[in-house]
């Protein structure tokens, strides 16, 4: 099949196995949710519907390692996207094991729950897939219209419903921002496919600048917004708190990784001709973001904020190592950038998981009410005293590692003052880490007995913490994968 | 063997955890074999050290950084291997003593296991990142011991300030490490030595020193970083003798004497370290003197130890270096032999306070004969290993070219150094018997045997290396002056080398010590600034708590336009200035067409009328204003299909927000001083967007593009899909499923909204009572004529202006209109079928549309056509996208019939 402009399309829809298994599960739960009461289902076969399809996405996804090539010029399937697409369906999966119990008592409208989740992991997944710039922003919307939906879904809380329409309505705006660059990107390379932009910037000759740089603001801006960078971030904290802490978590893990798998996938690609026009803009936001993100976390008093501040400042960890993307070293950058995000992402549910099972025994989630919990719950504890570290980025934990294959990265790449920007951001993140790991272990409990985690609490719990640990003292396999992935996005 | 060895504490510190459950004094005794155990595989490789050889194991880490994981012993390493596991084993003996059956045990020992193990492997490490690793346990491992007795504030409060000054040093180190191998291309520190780094910038090679430096500097507690130790004298004692006088805070000692060999050519390597540490030394010397609480004595005086130390390091001749060697061993006997006297003093009285001690030499005997042992050692009195280190910090000072200066310096630290060591280690067992808060009494054996052996240890030291100048441990000095200068070195000592200077400068120093000392109940008098680093770091946290604080109030307050002000401004202002920066009003041909002008004002007027207008219906109509004129500017610039569609959208808007906002209140909002800021700055940050906008509109309108899609449609548009309206055949036929989406959307929205409207389960209200006689009447003749109309442009859309969507909308105003005349529940009727169903039968009917071409094999909604003859026999092409277009035309209809319905009905 030809498209108008002659190209010929391959229409191989076994490509997309794994996205379908995936959005037919989600229908699969929603019929079953709609008629719990004629099939006699309890709320559990959600979730665990949920979790077999993801299983199934997954094992096609592994299915089709070895199967390269595009679907019909808009999905690219290589190893960048095997990687997203593990990563995503990983997360989705952990999420749903690790606080099945929390949205059964916290969260209204569950079958459309999980069938969000559901979707919005195709979204996410094409976000790293995509190949043409309306594919691709057509999944960043996908994403995000879950996202606004799932917020709102907080049973009993006031907050959640403000803090949907605080998304939804700048969400809304990012968007428009973001088209509004696309179109001017597509105006100056006269295609929407990331190739033939990619050559239309090499060869470029000087006039076009002027449209090309205001599209890489409007787009940057976007992109920013739904990174939640700095100074696109404040919707963050009051969307964070205010969403059930899944969805915190999702926001904190799965949507922000999909926004760089985006990134990653721009700026290595289709914009790395024009690295000179966006270098200083990425470099500006990132250095803001990580200096404000890990200032502004130092005086949190909830947890969810405080983690919404700490996953803004990872944004510009990141971001530093996107700027510091050059045709020579550009591979290696953005084999950290991977890198550091699975280290990130296995982290942050490590903490979140904890978080949430702290929730679900205390129904509390400020700082100060995790005081004792060394003596409560030992094992909770040092698990999240081990996730915060990673993140702080301590020896023997992912974060470490991951942190220190970015930082060595980014120096590498003669960006030597964004990096001590980066370290001296990390040092401030430590204190506040600090300040739970201290209520935690330096002070008494309010009240005394010790209490277990649910055996699902301990699966996902002890598998995260695996993870951590593995990828901090041996993260060589992870590097070879990343690197591979990264290897696969660069047209120079 | 190196990777089992630093495997030992581990393993240990697991055992320990269990055997706590088993007997709770047990931990110490498996801490206590473990480092014996590791002193004895250390031992093992004693031959090959003293020779000059080094032991290796190397394993690849990143495979493809070329990235290893590699551990190295030699001299240095040894020295400080055995002074970790050595002074451990005595540590564990004491800790025994000190905590007895306390059910803390297992999590104290366990902790100080992973410490040691930590200490281990920095010392062992051959890769940066190895030796970081190490170097950021001990800190964690360190911050849990201090805050160990975590019931008392004080103790929280220097846990958190010793574990962040640490760790922000071992960050900046981590920097400096990051630097060294991007510019050197190796991680391993072995490496690094043989390669130097006098090849590589020197602006950049001095910045890596300093941020190194800085981690060496937080660790082994020089000024202005020192603060975090004495506040560490919170930590229960064992903890003090070993981590903060034995071990952990020499290892920014051991940093650079391992660096010495790459770094030490550097011009601010010379300056920096000497003068740093030469500071700490003095300053930290007299210090000590002034504290009363003895662990906080020792504490300063082990700063100014470290400060000796940095200063020989710094100084990094072979002489020096050799001072430094006998300085790490001295210091190590001594001084964690006094910090346990003074835990055992505590112990067993209940009170450090020098001033409040005297005369117990009467009830503890033994104990004090070993502080007396050791404080002759720190006093730096022959034949001890303390004198050796005077002897030979003074040697190494006398060849340097401020020699004078130098060796006053180190002689004023001998002095009070002497004098710290008779307040801290003497006086407390002579004088008169004072009384204490618990009776004094000789404790167990494990809480002053170690003492005893440390001390002992420290006079017998010094007699071997000082008498038998060839003696057995002469080649170990030689083996560590050799790792840490880089190149084979034979050490030569002795505690007599004849008169000269050096001793001159010693009994000079040791003179003057002596005099002091009988003033030294008097010393903490002497009047002090009051201003120290803890106050200053809790200045510089609560400023940055107190800075986050003002961001957050100002930036996040909660309020929905202040974000989007914020992140439009973010986005807008560097637009703005590339817009302003291009110039686009240069060589603009500006032809203003009176009329469009007029229009554009009476858009631009709308808009500002919107904003301004106090009440919600002014606001409206104003907006509608804007909308029609933008209709007249589609009108004016040749786009009839857009005007069309827009005014019948513009005029459903219009009345669907009169419904909608009927039970609001008329007036946005009270209009107090808040507000009013509100408000210019929102006018500030819409008006740079509308600029910013409006410059980025002319700038792209006057460049060149290519056309090459609207090239095709026009081309193809006849030919293909049999129509020559071009706006239409792209919806109904070249981009039908992007309608068909489209349609599914509004079908989606129409359905929430009506199902939002009604979930309040409110009776519909009956609107129309009151409704005008004429309005009843225009309504009942303008019917048939709208849907006319609107077949007439359903009909004709495909060659003309016109089209599904245009006509379902007229239609639509139809049936609006003859619910405001009448009721919702009548212009209902007259649809005959509910909306909902005229909804999903134009989906169904759009979906059918393209069905056929899938039941011939094509993709879905591929546009087929036949040619109808007509009666008059013409032919006329019929085709499916003249189906799917009714379909379009049934969904609008319903869409808008629905939506305008059920808002009338909201009471």
């Amino acid at each position: 099949m030809t498209d108008v402009l002659g190209n010929t399309l391959n229409l191989q829809y076994e490509l997309l196995l794994p996205e379908i298994i995936l959005a037919i599960t989600a229908v699969v739960v929603l019929t079953l949710d709609a008629f719990k009461k004629e099939l006699r289902v309890g709320y559990n076969s959600l979730p665990f519907v949920s979790v077999l399809g993801l299983v199934g996405a997954a094992v096609a996804t592994l299915l089709l390692l070895d199967n390269r090539g595009n679907f019909a010029l808009l999905i690219e399937l290589d190893d960048f996207t095997t990687f997203f697409r593990l990563l995503f369906i990983g997360t989705a999966a952990v999420l749903i094991i690790g606080s099945y119990e929390y949205i059964e008592r916290h969260v209204s409208h569950v079958g459309e729950f999980f069938a969000l989740i559901l979707l919005s992991t195709v979204g996410a997944i094409y976000m790293a897939a995509a190949r043409d710039l309306l594919t691709a922003y057509l999944a960043v919307e996908v994403l995000s219209f879950s996202l606004y939906v799932a917020v709102s879904l907080a049973k009993n809380d006031p907050r959640s419903g403000e803090a949907a329409l605080k998304y939804v309505l700048l969400g809304g705006v990012a968007s428009a921002m973001l088209l509004y660059g696309l179109s001017l990107l597509y105006g100056v390379a006269g295609s929407t496919q990331y190739a033939e932009i990619s050559e239309a910037l090499a060869a470029g000759t000087g006039d076009v600048t002027l449209p090309l740089l205001l599209g890489l603001v409007l787009i940057v801006g976007g992109l920013g917004f739904k990174a939640a960078a700095v100074p696109f971030h404040n919707y963050a904290p009051d969307a964070y708190e205010g969403a059930p802490l899944p969805v915190t978590m999702y926001l904190s893990a799965t949507s922000k990784a999909a926004t760089f798998a985006l990134i990653l996938r721009w700026f290595a690609g289709p914009l790395l001709p024009a690295v000179d026009d966006w270098a200083w803009m990425l470099a500006a936001i990132a250095v803001a973001t990580m200096v404000i993100g890990n200032l502004v976390a130092l005086q949190q008093h909830n947890i969810k904020r405080l983690l919404a501040y700490s996953s803004i400042s990872q944004v510009g960890y990141m971001l530093m190592a996107v700027t510091a993307l050059a045709p020579d070293t550009g591979v290696a950058t953005s084999g950290a950038v991977l890198v550091h995000m699975v280290g990130y992402l296995v982290t942050n549910l490590v903490v979140f998981v904890g978080v949430i099972h702290f929730y679900n025994k205390t129904g509390k989630e400020e700082i100060s009410d995790f005081r004792g919990l060394a003596q409560t719950n030992p094992y909770l504890a040092l698990t999240l005293t081990a996730g915060l570290f990673s993140l702080a980025g301590m020896p023997l934990l992912a974060g470490f590692f991951t942190k220190f294959i970015l930082f060595q990265a980014v120096a590498s790449a003669d960006y030597l003052w964004l990096v001590i920007v980066g370290v001296v951001a990390s040092t401030v993140s430590l204190y506040y880490y600090l300040q739970v790991i201290k209520q935690m272990y330096l002070y008494e409990p309010l009240v005394p007995g010790r209490w277990r985690l649910s055996a699902t609490g301990y699966l996902t719990t002890g598998v995260l913490f695996f993870f951590m640990v593995a990828i901090g003292i041996w993260g060589a396999p992870l590097y070879e994968v990343a690197d591979a992935a990264a290897g696969a996005i660069f047209f120079v | 063997m190196l990777a089992f060895l630093t495997a030992v504490p581990f393993v240990a510190a697991v055992a320990a955890a269990i055997a706590s459950r088993v007997d709770r004094r047990a931990p110490g005794f498996v801490m206590l074999a473990a480092s014996l155990l590791a002193a004895a595989m250390l031992l093992s490789q004693w031959g090959e050290v003293t020779d000059g050889a080094t032991v290796e194991w190397v394993t690849s880490w990143v495979p493809s950084l070329e990235w290893t994981v590699a551990l190295r012993l030699d001299g240095l390493s040894m020295l400080f291997g055995l002074l970790i596991t050595g002074i451990g084993a005595l540590i564990a003996w004491y800790g025994t003593g000190y905590f007895g059956a306390d059910a803390r045990n297992g999590r104290f020992f366990t902790t100080l296991l992973i410490f040691q193990g930590g200490m281990l492997v920095a010392v062992l490490a051959d890769d940066f990142a190895l030796l970081y690793v190490g170097w950021e346990v001990t800190s964690v491992s360190s911050f849990a011991l201090i805050g160990f007795a975590h019931d008392r504030a004080e103790a929280r409060q220097a846990a958190q300030h010793a574990l962040l000054v640490t760790i922000a040093g071992g960050l900046a180190m981590l920097v400096g490490l990051i630097m060294l191998g991007v510019l050197t291309d190796t991680w391993r520190v072995s490496e690094l030595t043989s390669r130097g780094v006098l090849g590589i910038d020197a602006t950049l090679a001095t910045v890596m020193f300093l941020l190194v430096a800085v981690g060496a500097f937080t660790k082994s507690a020089q000024f202005p970083f020192h603060g975090w130790l004495p506040g560490a004298m919170a930590a229960p004692t064992p903890v003090s003798a070993y981590l903060h006088s034995a071990t952990m805070v020499k290892l920014g000692v051991y940093l650079v004497a391992r660096l010495q060999p790459s770094l030490g050519d550097l011009e601010a390597w010379g300056i920096v370290l000497p003068a740093v540490g030469g500071f700490t030394m003095l300053y930290a010397a007299f210090m000590a003197v002034r504290e009363v609480d003895l662990k906080r004595v020792l504490a300063f005086s082990t700063v100014s130890a470290l400060g000796s130390m940095i200063m020989l390091a710094g100084l990094g001749t072979t002489h020096a270096l050799t001072a430094l060697a006998i300085t790490v061993i001295a210091h190590a006997c001594y001084k964690a032999a006094l910090f346990m006297t003074a835990g055992t003093i505590d112990h067993e009285t209940g009170t450090r306070d020098r001033l409040a001690l005297g005369g117990l030499r009467h009830s503890m005997p033994l104990l004090a004969v070993s502080a007396g042992l050791a404080a002759v050692s720190m006093a730096g009195l022959p034949p001890a290993m303390g004198f050796l280190q005077k002897e030979t910090a003074l040697a190494a000072s006398f060849e340097e070219p401020e020699a004078w200066l130098l060796m006053a310096a180190v002689a004023a630290f001998g002095a009070l150094t002497l004098v710290a060591a008779v307040a801290a280690g003497v006086a407390p067992f002579f004088g008169a018997r004072r009384d204490t808060p618990e009776p004094p009494h000789e404790g167990p054996p494990s809480l002053w045997a170690p003492v005893a052996v440390l001390a002992v240890l420290g006079v017998v030291l010094g007699v071997v290396l000082g008498v038998a100048v060839t003696g057995p441990l002469t080649p170990f000095i030689s083996a560590i002056v050799s790792a840490s200068a880089g190149e084979p070195y034979e050490a030569h000592l002795a505690l007599w080398e004849g008169v000269n200077p050096v001793l001159l400068a010693s009994v000079a120093a040791i003179t003057a010590g002596l005099v002091l000392a009988r003033f030294h109940r008097a010393l903490p008098g002497i009047p002090w600034l009051r201003a120290n680093s803890t106050a200053a770091m809790d200045g510089v946290l609560n400023g940055m708590t107190g800075l986050a604080d003002r961001i957050e109030r100002l930036a996040q307050p909660g309020s929905l336009p202040l974000y989007l002000a914020i992140a439009l401004a973010a986005a807008v202002l560097p637009v703005l200035v590339l817009v302003v920066l291009a110039n686009p009003i240069n060589g603009l041909d500006l032809d203003a067409d009176p009329l469009t002008v007029a229009i554009a004002l009476v858009v631009a007027l709308g808009a500002y009328a919107a904003a301004r207008s106090a009440t919600r219906l002014r606001s409206i109509a104003a907006l509608g204003a804007t909308g029609y004129g933008m209709t007249l500017l589609f009108l004016r610039f040749g786009g009839p299909d857009l005007a069309m569609t827009q005014v019948l959208v513009e005029t459903l808007t219009v009345v669907l927000f009169i419904f909608a906002f009927r039970y609001l209140p008329i007036t946005h909002e009270t209009r107090d001083e808040h507000t009013r800021r509100h408000h210019v700055g929102g006018v500030v940050v819409a008006a740079v967007a509308g600029v910013a906008m409006t410059g980025v509109t002319i700038l792209l309108a006057t460049h060149e593009r290519s056309y090459h899609l609207r090239a095709f449609f026009e081309r193809a548009s006849l030919p293909e899909a049999h129509g020559a309206n071009v706006v239409n055949t792209i919806l109904v036929d070249f981009r039908a499923m992007d309608t068909m989406g489209e349609i599914t959307v509004l079908a989606v929205a129409a359905v929430g909204i009506v199902a939002l409207l009604r979930i309040t389960g409110r009776e519909p209200a009956s609107a129309a009572a009151d409704s005008s006689r004429v309005l009843r009447t225009a309504a009942r003749g303008l019917l048939p004529l709208l849907v006319v109309f609107s077949i007439f442009l359903l009909v004709r859309g495909h060659n003309e202006p016109g089209g599904g969507f245009v006509a379902g909308l007229v239609a639509a105003t139809g049936v609006t209109l003859y619910a405001i005349a009448y009721d919702a529940r009548i212009a209902r009727r007259l649809l005959r079928v509910a909306p909902r169903s005229l909804i999903a039968a134009g989906l169904l009917v759009a979906l059918g549309a393209g069905a056929f071409a899938m039941a011939s094999g094509l993709a879905p909604l591929t546009g087929m056509w036949v040619d109808v003859s007509l009666p008059g026999g013409e032919q006329i092409p019929v085709g499916t996208p003249l189906i799917f277009e009714v379909g379009v035309f049934l969904v609008v209809l319903g869409v808008a019939s629905a939506l305008a319905t059920a808002l009338l009905e909201e009471r």
